[in-house]
């Protein structure tokens, strides 16, 4: 019922069809073989002789102010070498990582003042070992004055609450813990359209904060030392972890800015860190194990943060209030959304989410719909608790999903049909997503009304489905680098790896377009290559293999350029073959592409598509079936299907595997969860990998991955991102609700929860 | 983590005997105590820890007449294969089974698990940031806190934390006596509320070994957010026993794992449909859950009937 979206191919080489490399199996990556191996080195696996460990104060209340009084017995103590306290000259002087699209987040290094428990504030030490540290720490005279925090955004957003931030606007006693006013968007009348619904509903949907998913704790090293290339100016180079997957080394980089260093003198140590979700949160650490190396002669520094103080970055809290009008056929016609959504500590995402959501997120899903009017209100208010990071994209589709979901339960209709009924364009991205999902799924075999079918062990039995985008991220710049010498490609990338694999993809894009075989395109790790911004997340990740095809492209022009010469005719006579230069019109007469010397290019630019835009043009529809133990509360997905629109599938096992894993912290988010504070004291209470309750191998559902090929994508070939449209659980509450005929209005959907909205308890909450 | 001084026991009255002397915990398969050591989750750091894996011939699991013979050393996956506790103490395999995961069950022993402190995510909190009754506090933070986790039967000696051992339900249940350097103890009574501790040992005791009942017939069920790696919310275990009566023991609901007889009661004239779940709703009909915590109460109905049910 929907539009359809003609996608312009833009770009040089976006209709290409004949592929030998790209979209194959059986190209074993180069990282695999790294962790597999146990060849890849993380941060924990560094270590250089008389290595010094640093660790800071951290606060034990919810928010609180120090005041360090007395540092001379934690100097005195044998084994330390240095205490910093938040009035050193230097440390106070450097700022944490300030976005420079963000005026807001800009905030000492080490302040007096915490925003949560576990942040650190006050004092630093390094001493000969973690025991050390603690014991000097536990002799430095502080003085707390416990401060009043907010856990809730919701809290936050009441009149009287608590100013968290009064230098955060001139306003903020009028307008409290935002920045602003709400921001609004609307289209049409609203006032209106419902007057033309035959049905108005409103819908709840909220979340708590989620961890960023990190088995392993960061860990800190940094070291200076002379550099065989040597510096004009004498100076020690540093090195240093790597712990910041984007922007490039920047938060590192700002360190060195901030202590009167430049960029060029750091080298990144290691390309592998520990699984994270959407890391923006950038932590102290990175910034002061450095600048403590630094301070003490260049001696190696290991900056300590335990796997629980780990947990203070996380993904906000979101809160919908949805009151949604449509007619008898399912047709969405009115739409008044307002949202309050969570900006956490300093250090965080949060600081710039503001300004990195041009629209309000709600209004983005709802834009995406039919719906001839919206109001669309959308608060961002700062909370305690932790630092909160990115959140791209999936807030403007839960509610719409929920919507969907509200008609197809008023109206007695499947979801399936409500969702093609109201999104804006259906082809051929969502349509053929549907189209295969369902298949796939076996939709329409297993589709019931709310609390129609039970199971033959008596539990309830329900499904839904829930349309999405596949992110585009045309608005990152990618930079790629690549030499040809002595018959092989090389392309050196600094990223750190967090398990996207986007560097293999890489390699095949280039292989593809030069006319290399595989094994000839090399991808190292080049830690002191001061690149920027080669996309290593995932959607990035994918998306970057359109400057590896435009930079690839270039090269072998090049090399044709030159070679042809020496085959006596010109450039477009000549064609690469399995990495031989060969002539056209007689592939007989060829020659090593090495011997035509040395050749380089780079390219450094964007798919040539809008960032955010109402016309998503490349879409995934997910399937979720679920039992429901009535008895207990216990929810268990048995099915999760997923089909997505790759636009172009470069890497296969890299795609489907971003899609698992999607799938999985999807499936954690949805039934287990969320991250919880004492009320009273602002303590955090689960951090740790019991009480945070991931899923483990046997708590994974059965997961199909539906590969769908459009070429619609903004990437190489059409391609487009993958993982950040799967990752929220919103769909497995749907899907409870088609098992219980209930709507659960906040995940995780926790037994409690579940049996509540069957009635059987009522839960003071 | 902190420098303490790793000893190695030769024997079971040496490892209390050198415990009586400084301040020393106990370690075996270390599954729970390098974690809270690593969190300085208690008020005080021990000087010495004792190394029991070093003592011989305390990890056998062996067949002595009427009842199961298990060394405390011996391994929560060896009891979880064991065909001799899987025909006789079957709540006791089931439940090992369900414990964490393979390669914790791999290092865990019997002894361990029946000395784990609790999980109370207050208790655990590391760099013991809530001074609470079982610390040497006067409050407990989880009553008037977070309590989801927690206590459905009020609480014991102040504390409103739920036990999360997984075997102790099986072992009261089955009837199993608890044998120490000290002194032999009902599985009923060895489970309680004792400072840090989750049992009646003192700080120099230790468990040396289990024995367990032949049982026709039992039976256990366990409840966790989880799959694996995860303790109970709620486990249940029930035995019919050499009299024919039935033994129910619940865990996760309260302090110490508890015995219910007010259920047993109610299948004392069989097992049927009915009596369970009559059964059922007797073992929880005396619940005082906290405000989070009411949840807990329709799992343990469901778990009792459930268990029951496999008795039949």
């Amino acid at each position: 019922m929907g539009e359809t979206s003609v996608w312009e191919l833009e770009g040089r080489n976006q209709e290409r069809e004949d592929f030998k490399i790209v979209g194959t199996e059986g190209h074993p990556g180069r990282q695999s073989w790294d962790m597999a191996s146990g060849a890849a080195k993380f941060p924990t696996d560094l270590h250089r002789e008389g290595t010094l460990v640093a660790m800071a104060l951290r606060c034990p209340f919810g928010r609180a102010r120090v005041k360090v009084k007395d540092v001379s017995k934690a100097e005195a103590l044998e084994g330390v070498r240095l205490v910093v306290t938040h009035e050193d000259e230097e440390i106070s002087e450097m700022p944490r990582m300030v976005p420079s699209w963000f005026e807001f987040g800009r905030s000492p290094l080490l302040s007096d003042e915490a925003e949560f428990e576990g942040d650190e504030c006050g004092v630093v030490v390094v001493a000969i070992s973690e025991e050390v540290c603690k014991d000097a720490l536990s002799l430095v005279e502080v003085e707390w004055e416990v401060l009043p925090f907010i856990l809730d955004a919701r809290d936050a957003a009441k009149p009287g609450a608590p100013i968290l931030r009064p230098e955060m606007n001139p306003d903020s006693n009028l307008t409290g813990n935002t920045f602003g006013a709400p921001i609004t968007w609307e289209l049409g009348n609203v006032e209106e359209g419902f007057k033309e619904a035959d049905h108005i509903e409103v819908i709840e949907y909220g979340r708590q904060m989620w961890s960023q998913f990190r088995p392993m704790p960061p860990a800190y090293f940094a070291y200076w030392d002379d550099d065989p290339w040597g510096n004009p100016d004498g100076n020690k180079i540093g090195y240093v972890t790597n712990h910041a997957h984007f922007p490039s080394n920047g938060p590192i980089v700002s360190a060195y800015l901030g202590a009167g260093t430049d960029m060029d003198k750091y080298r990144a140590l290691s390309p592998y860190m520990a699984a994270r979700y959407c890391d923006f949160v950038e932590k102290r650490g990175a910034q002061f194990a450095p600048v403590l190396s630094k301070r003490l002669g260049g001696v190696p520094i290991r900056y300590i943060q335990s796997r629980r103080e780990s947990f203070d970055a996380a993904v906000p809290q979101s809160f919908f209030t949805v009151r949604i009008g449509f007619k008898k056929d399912g047709t969405l016609c009115a739409v008044q959304s307002k949202n309050i959504h969570q900006v956490g500590a300093r250090g965080g995402y949060g600081d710039k989410t503001h300004g990195h959501l041009v629209l309000p997120a709600n209004a983005q899903g709802f834009k995406s719909t039919s719906c001839p009017n919206i109001h669309s209100e959308m608060g961002y208010y700062v909370t305690n608790g932790a630092c909160t990071t990115a959140d791209p994209g999936k807030d403007h589709w839960e509610p719409v999903n929920l919507a969907f979901a509200k008609i197809a339960d008023t109206l007695d209709m499947p979801i399936s049909d409500v969702i093609m009924k109201n999104v804006k364009v259906t082809a051929p991205s969502l349509e053929a997503c549907m189209a295969a999902g369902k298949q796939a799924f076996g939709w329409d075999e297993k589709w019931h009304l709310p609390g129609k079918r039970t199971l033959a062990d008596g539990r309830l039995h329900g499904i839904a489905c829930r349309s999405c985008w596949s992110m585009t991220w045309g608005m990152i710049s990618y930079n790629i680098n690549l030499r040809m010498r002595e018959g092989k490609v090389y392309m050196p990338y600094q990223e750190s790896l967090i398990g996207t694999y986007w560097p293999d993809a890489a390699q095949m894009v280039i292989a593809e377009e030069t006319g290399m075989k595989l094994e000839d395109v090399v991808v190292y790790y080049a830690g002191h290559y001061p690149n920027w911004n080669q996309g290593d997340a995932a959607d990035r990740g994918s998306t970057c293999t359109w400057a590896a095809k435009e930079a690839a492209i270039d090269l072998k022009r090049k090399i044709c350029e030159v070679g042809c010469t020496y085959l006596g005719a010109e450039a477009d006579e000549v064609d690469i073959i399995d990495s031989m230069l060969v002539l056209k019109a007689d592939p007989s007469v060829q020659m090593p592409i090495g011997a035509t010397g040395q050749i380089a290019t780079g390219f450094c630019g964007k798919p040539l598509v809008p960032f955010q835009n109402d016309v998503i043009r490349t879409m995934n529809v997910d399937f979720c079936e679920v039992a429901v133990d009535t008895e207990t509360g216990l929810v268990e997905i048995l099915d999760y299907c997923s089909a997505h629109d790759f636009g172009k599938i470069i890497r296969p096992s890299s795609g489907l595997g971003q899609l698992e894993n999607a799938l999985t912290m999807a499936s954690g988010r949805a039934l287990r969860e969320e991250l919880v504070w004492d009320e009273g004291t602002g303590v955090l209470l689960n951090g740790n990998m019991y009480d945070y309750k991931v899923p483990t191998a046997l708590d994974q559902p059965e997961i199909l991955t539906v590969p769908v090929e459009t070429r619609c994508g903004g990437g190489a070939y059409g391609s487009t991102g993958v993982a950040h449209a799967h990752c929220d659980g919103g769909l497995v509450g749907l899907a409870i609700q088609n098992a219980i005929g209930e709507f659960i209005p906040m995940l995780p959907y926790t037994p409690d929860k579940v049996l509540e909205a069957l009635g059987k308890i009522s839960q003071g909450r | 983590m902190r420098n303490f001084s790793h000893v190695d026991a030769a024997s079971a009255k040496e490892a209390s005997s050198n415990a009586s002397k400084s301040s020393a915990l106990f370690i075996a398969g270390g599954t729970d105590l390098l974690g809270t050591l690593k969190d300085e989750i208690l008020p005080s750091y021990p000087e010495k820890v004792i190394n029991l894996k070093t003592i011989g011939g305390m990890d056998g699991i062996r067949d002595e007449g009427g009842a199961v013979l298990i060394g405390a050393l011996a391994k929560i996956s060896a009891l979880a294969e064991s065909d001799l506790a899987i025909a006789h103490a079957t709540a006791l395999a089931q439940a090992c089974e369900k414990v964490a995961s393979p390669t914790i069950r791999n290092m865990a022993t019997i002894g361990g698990n029946i000395c784990q402190m609790h999980r109370c995510w207050y208790f655990r909190v590391p760099d013991n940031r809530f001074a609470c009754r079982r610390k040497g506090g006067n409050y407990c933070p989880a009553r008037i806190g977070d309590n989801r986790y927690h206590s459905i039967y009020g609480e014991q000696d102040g504390c409103y934390a739920a036990s999360s051992h997984d075997t102790a339900p099986a072992l009261i249940a089955l009837g199993a006596t608890i044998s120490t350097t000290k002194r032999k103890l009902a599985a009923e009574d060895f489970f309680v509320i004792n400072g840090i501790r989750s049992n009646a040992l003192e700080a120099d005791e230790v468990v040396t070994e289990i024995s367990v009942p032949k049982a026709a017939k039992s039976a256990f069920q366990k409840f966790a957010l989880r799959k694996s790696i995860d303790f109970p919310l709620v486990n249940c275990a029930a035995a019919r026993l050499g009299d024919d009566s039935v033994c129910i023991a619940l865990g996760g609901v309260y302090p110490s794992p508890v015995r219910i007889q007010a259920a047993e009661a109610a299948v004392a004239g069989g097992i049927t449909e009915a009596s369970a779940q009559s059964a059922a709703d007797a073992a929880v009909a005396e619940c005082r859950p906290l405000p989070k915590s009411g949840y807990k109460v329709e799992i343990a109905r469901a778990l009792v009937k459930r268990t029951l049910m496999e008795l039949k």
